[in-house]
Order: C-alpha cells, then structure tokens, then sequence
C-alpha cells in the first residue's frame, strides 16, 4: 500500500513540475457509504444502520480536462453478531456490540467532462488499498478480525467552484474483491466484497 | 429401574414410553459445610466494574540484550510516564503522559528495534461463578462450559423450557411439596395431561431432576446450580408414576404448550422430551410440526438401549436428538445411536468415577427419594447423581432457551448454531455415535461476527 502511495505521489508532483497551469487542491469529504456488494451481510450486522465515513485528498488539475488525486478515507459502522443457517435464511443478531473501521487509500484520475453553466461534472476511476477491523464485544471478551485487500473506484461528481473554494458532491461504486468470505456471516452469504455505493459531499480549496 | 426399562411397550393401538434415565442414588447432603458468599455483594462489585483504568495502560516488554536503564529511556522517549517493572522479566507496564492514549503509546513502542511486544492492557473479571454448594460436583457444567456461558447468557423468564415429563415438584398441592431449590425458579401454569388439570405435580423423580438440569435455582448459596436458571419452566405431566406415558398423552402435552398464551403471547421456546419409545406416531409428529411451526425448539433423550436407532421423538427429523458422554467424552455405554442423532451432553456413568472425587459420574441436582415415592410421600427431597440421556437432552433444552433469548426464533437456526459450534468427538464431521458432537454453549451464544 505504502509504495503504491508513493507512486501515486511521485507522479503528482512529477507532473505538478512539468505543468505550467496546474492547481493543487485540498479538500475534504464526508457521506454515506453503505455495504451494498454484500447487501445479506450487511443486513445481517448492520441491520438499518447506515454507514457513514469522512476523508481528505490532495488532488492537481494538470489541466482543464485532467485531475489527478490521492484520497484516504475512513468509515464506521456499528452492528451486532448474527446468525443465519445458510444464505436463504433469515439471520438472527445477537445482541453483541461489533465495530467496524474501513481505511481506504486511493489513487484516481478524473476526467473534468466540461462546465455546464457554473457547474463542472467530472468522471474518476481509482485504484488502492482498503484494511478493515472488525471488534465484537461478547459480555466483556473481545474478539477481533482484520484483513486488507485492493480496492477500486468509480465516481460520478459536480462541483462549483468560486474563487478558492469548491463544493461538490459525488456518487460511486467502491469494489474491494475477496476482502472476507473466509469465516462469519459473510461465509454464510457468500459474500466477499465490503465495498458499496456511497455518496459524499466535498470540499476543496484550490492554489494556482 | 434399570436401563433396559427404557425400552417400549406397545399393547394394541397404545405405545408405551418410559422415562429415560437409569436410577443409582446415592444421595449428598444438600449443605456439605461450604460457606457461601452473599450473592448480591458479589453481583454489585461485578456490576460496579474495575476501580483502576487498566486500559490506559501500555504491556511492554524488550528484547534480553535491553538493559533496565536502556529500557526506561526507551519508555520515557515513547511517550510512557511511569513504568512498572515486572518482578519476572524485562516487561513493563507503563502508563502514558498526558496526551497520548494507550493506543498512540503502543505504536510508538512498536517502531522501536529494542522492543519485542507492546499491547494495550486489557481488562479481565472473574467469570460468573455461582455459590451452590454442590456446583463443584456437577461436572456437566464444567464439561459444557457452563462458567464462561453464564457471562454472557442466563436466561430470562420471558422465554420458557417445557418439561414434559413425570411432572415437577412445583407447588405445595396435596401430598405434593415444592422442592427446596425451585425457591427463585419462575413456573408457568402447568398440565397434567393424564387428569387434564392444571397440577402437573411429580410422583416420579425424573421430572423433577431433569426440571432441575434447566433451571434449578442457582447462585442463592444452597444446593446445585440449573444451566439456564434464569428461564421459566413449564411443568407438563405426561408420564406416570412408573415413568410410562403413551403417544396419546404425549400429544396432548405438546398440544397444550402449543395453544398456551400468556399476556396474547406463547412464552415457551423450548419443549425438552426425556422419552422415548420404539414406535413411530403420526399423532406425535403432527403435534410435533405444529410446535416447530409456532417457533417451539423440540428436544428429545436418544434412548438408553445403547442400539440404533435412537428412540422416537428422537428420531423425528425436526426434533434435536441428544445422546450421552460420561466425564472422559467418551459415548456413555447405554447411549442409543443412529443417523438421526444430532447432539451430545453430558449424562453420565453411575458406574465409574474419572475425576476420583469419591463421588459416581452422574449428573447432580435435586429431586425428591424414589423409593419413598413409590410409597406416597413425595417431600423427602435431597440431590441424585442420575445417568441417562434424560439427563443429557434436558442440558440442550436449556442451551435452545438461552439462545433463544439471546436472539434466535427458528427452532431449524437454533439447531443449526449448536450443530456448528459443537466439538467434533468421533469420527470427523458428523457421525452416528455422536451426531455432531458435544454441545459448546458459549461458542454457539456468540453468534458469528462480519468475517469471523
């Protein structure tokens, strides 16, 4: 994960020193971000609750038509244990508090489609790296899980900006492929993606 | 009563069933001399939780080139206020200075070469231990883990375990008396489906000590303690004084705890069946699917003919059918067994005494004298050491009403997390000496987590 940030980087600011009009920005996101390639075992430990998250990425336009960013981000849950026979079965939960913490870092370009108005729509693809924890509470015995695998993203976005500042708002898929399955519900569903559809509001602040 | 009085009898259309479970009796004085803790101390100290903040503090210890001057440089460069040196080796535990928490102590610790571990400190507790003066002679409990289920689950009187059975001692009615340590064990309204009343009292034995297994009371400083002592029983009288009954009977007991409301809801999860016999009833099936339909677990003993197949209710595909290990888990030599076996509990051997406590390996709760019963009186109460898979069954009932309090409707998904989480013992996987093995209740009462 480490070298792939690296990279990521190295690229950014090899290509902040060869551009002559490019603009680094800072901004910061926080949204939903539900469970959705796993729907059963979602519903399972999370029940109704949403999933909610917050990050902050450093991007550069290297021009008008092409961005380039490095976005991590966190998200929280709380569930409870379950149980469900098999995956035509209802699940059961248990009572027992679980947390769980999804860390992603992710490497993406966009495609700044063009301004409708004061608006600019773009279009990203990405590439990184999630690890996740998940912690029950068992009448006082914790139990703890982890495990991290590589992520990949599309997102859909607007955004305005005036002077330094840029509002937006972005709707998108995460896919993080054979991040569990290995053991508990998720087993019992067959699931093996945590990734999902989410969508953030954003805020940046942009330097020439 | 001897093992093979297990056996059933069939006389034209009516099938006998016999209680299950063979007789030895030496009996143990209810108070041994053990003095006993007031209970309500103990709970508020447990409920009060620790005084000192053990998870503020850091575990460390350094590698053996590391000496004790190095180590304290090390602890105050990573941000650890005070360390205290362990008296049997170069570990520490360390709180940190203000501003860095247990977690941001341990990483830093980490990052550095002359550390073998660090690790947040933890907090533990005593697990829940009752005070009946004889639980150091139930080894069921300890075989099934019961200490460790207990923490997180002990039952609740909104879910009840119905016995149907010889009936229980519950009530002073008659020559009847409630048996001592029933003192905190709540009862729902019973049935005697023999007089069709609602005195379902025990002129037996069997009923009351398989009563006693589920929820006998337990922590109140006396006598034995009940597995699920928190639940409620239901006391159905479906076996006579001899321990027979017919399939007749039996579906009139399962159909009453079927229909049975209380407050517009049936409370009763569970129906445990320390029964059998050798011939299949459509009457029993069909009371038996419309249990399992309204959310009712049904349990019943495997036989203690030591022959396959098990025992009808055993048999029947929707009912848990449970056979016996003594203390070595190893199939108790009665035990009956088959394909349709699913689960094992400890029931016991009379006849032998693997943990050389000068006491027989049989399952130890209260009920009343046997003999002094056969000749009417039914107050003589003391605690048995009983064998059989009348014994065994009623540990598994009582496993089903925790986990249905814990969370868990459907009888199939109740059958299912104790079938998972059970200790292989035999051949691999399932096999038909042992079903799926010996019941686990804490593994099955945690349920399964995201991906673990």
């Amino acid at each position: 994960m480490k070298r792939a940030f690296s990279l990521a980087f190295a690229a950014l600011l090899l290509s902040s020193g060869l551009a002559e009009a490019g603009t680094f920005a800072v901004s910061f996101d926080a949204g939903l971000r539900a469970m959705s390639n796993s729907p059963e075992t979602e519903k399972a430990i999370f029940g109704e609750k949403r999933g909610t998250g917050a990050g902050l990425g450093v991007s550069y336009d290297r021009n008008s038509r092409w961005r380039f960013a490095v976005d991590f981000r966190r998200v929280s849950r709380e569930g409870q244990r379950a149980f469900a026979i098999d995956r035509n079965s209802e699940a059961f939960q248990l009572g027992h508090p679980l947390k769980f913490n999804l860390t992603e870092g992710v490497a993406s370009a966009s495609f700044l489609i063009g301004q409708i108005g004061p608006i600019s729509p773009y279009l990203t693809l990405g590439v990184g790296r999630a690890s996740w924890k998940e912690e029950s509470n068992i009448a006082g015995l914790i139990e703890k899980s982890d495990g991290s695998a590589t992520l990949f993203e599309a997102r859909l976005g607007i955004e305005r900006q005036q002077g330094p500042i840029r509002l937006g708002i972005e709707g998108g898929l995460t896919m993080i492929p054979n991040s569990v399955g290995v053991g508990g519900i998720s087993k019992v569903y067959e699931e093996t993606d945590i990734g999902g559809l989410f969508v953030v509001m954003k805020i940046g602040f942009a330097k020439r | 009563m001897s093992w093979a009085a297990g056996a059933a009898l069939v006389t034209g259309a009516w099938m006998l069933i016999s209680a299950e479970g063979p007789l030895a009796v030496p009996q143990v004085a209810a108070d041994d001399g053990i003095r006993a803790l007031d209970p309500a101390v103990q709970e508020e100290r447990i409920a009060r939780g620790p005084r000192v903040d053990y998870e503020s503090r850091v575990i460390v210890a350094f590698h053996d080139s590391v000496d004790d001057r190095q180590a304290e440089q090390s602890i105050r460069d990573a941000g650890g206020a005070r360390g205290s040196r362990s008296a049997f080796g170069r570990r520490y535990v360390v709180e940190p200075m203000s501003g860095i928490d247990a977690l941001g102590l341990t990483r830093r610790l980490l990052a550095m070469p002359e550390v073998d571990y660090a690790e947040p400190d933890g907090v533990v507790r005593a697990h829940f231990l009752p005070n009946d003066s004889l639980f150091n002679l139930q080894w069921h409990l300890k075989t099934i883990g019961a200490e460790r289920m207990w923490d997180i689950q002990r039952g609740d009187p909104s879910v009840a375990v119905a016995v149907l059975d010889t009936g229980i001692a519950y009530e002073d009615f008659g020559p009847y008396r409630k048996a001592p340590d029933f003192g905190g064990t709540v009862f729902l309204p019973g049935f005697n489906a023999f007089t069709r009343d609602s005195h379902a009292n025990d002129d037996n034995f069997h009923g009351t000590h398989v009563a006693s297994i589920i929820a006998e009371a337990t922590h109140n400083g006396t006598g034995a303690s009940g597995i699920a002592h928190l639940t409620a029983l239901m006391p159905v009288k479906v076996l006579d004084k001899d321990g027979f009954g017919s399939n007749s009977v039996i579906a009139e007991g399962i159909d009453y705890v079927v229909n049975f409301r209380q407050n517009g809801v049936n409370p009763v999860k569970v129906i445990n069946m320390s029964l059998g016999g050798s011939t299949r009833s459509q009457a029993v099936q069909s009371a038996i699917d419309r249990a399992v339909a309204a959310g009712i677990t049904v349990v019943a003993s495997a036989g203690n003919d030591n022959v396959s197949p098990v025992d009808f209710p055993a048999a029947f595909g929707n009912v848990i059918a449970v056979g016996s290990i003594d203390l070595r888990k190893v199939k108790a030599p009665y035990s009956s067994f088959g394909a349709d076996l699913d689960l094992m509990a400890p029931g016991g051997d009379n006849r032998r005494d693997d943990n050389a406590d000068g006491r027989p390996d049989g399952v130890l709760q209260q009920t009343f004298d046997p003999d002094l019963a056969e000749r009417g009186r039914y107050d003589a109460f003391g605690y048995y050491f009983v064998t059989g898979t009348s014994q065994a069954a009623p540990q598994v009932a009582a496993l089903a009403a925790l986990l249905a309090r814990q969370g868990i409707k459907d009888p199939r998904a109740i059958q299912a997390i104790m079938e998972r989480t059970a200790e292989d013992l035999g051949a691999a996987g399932r096999d038909d000496r042992f079903g799926w093995g010996l019941i686990r209740p804490a593994e099955a009462l945690k349920g399964l987590g995201l991906n673990k």
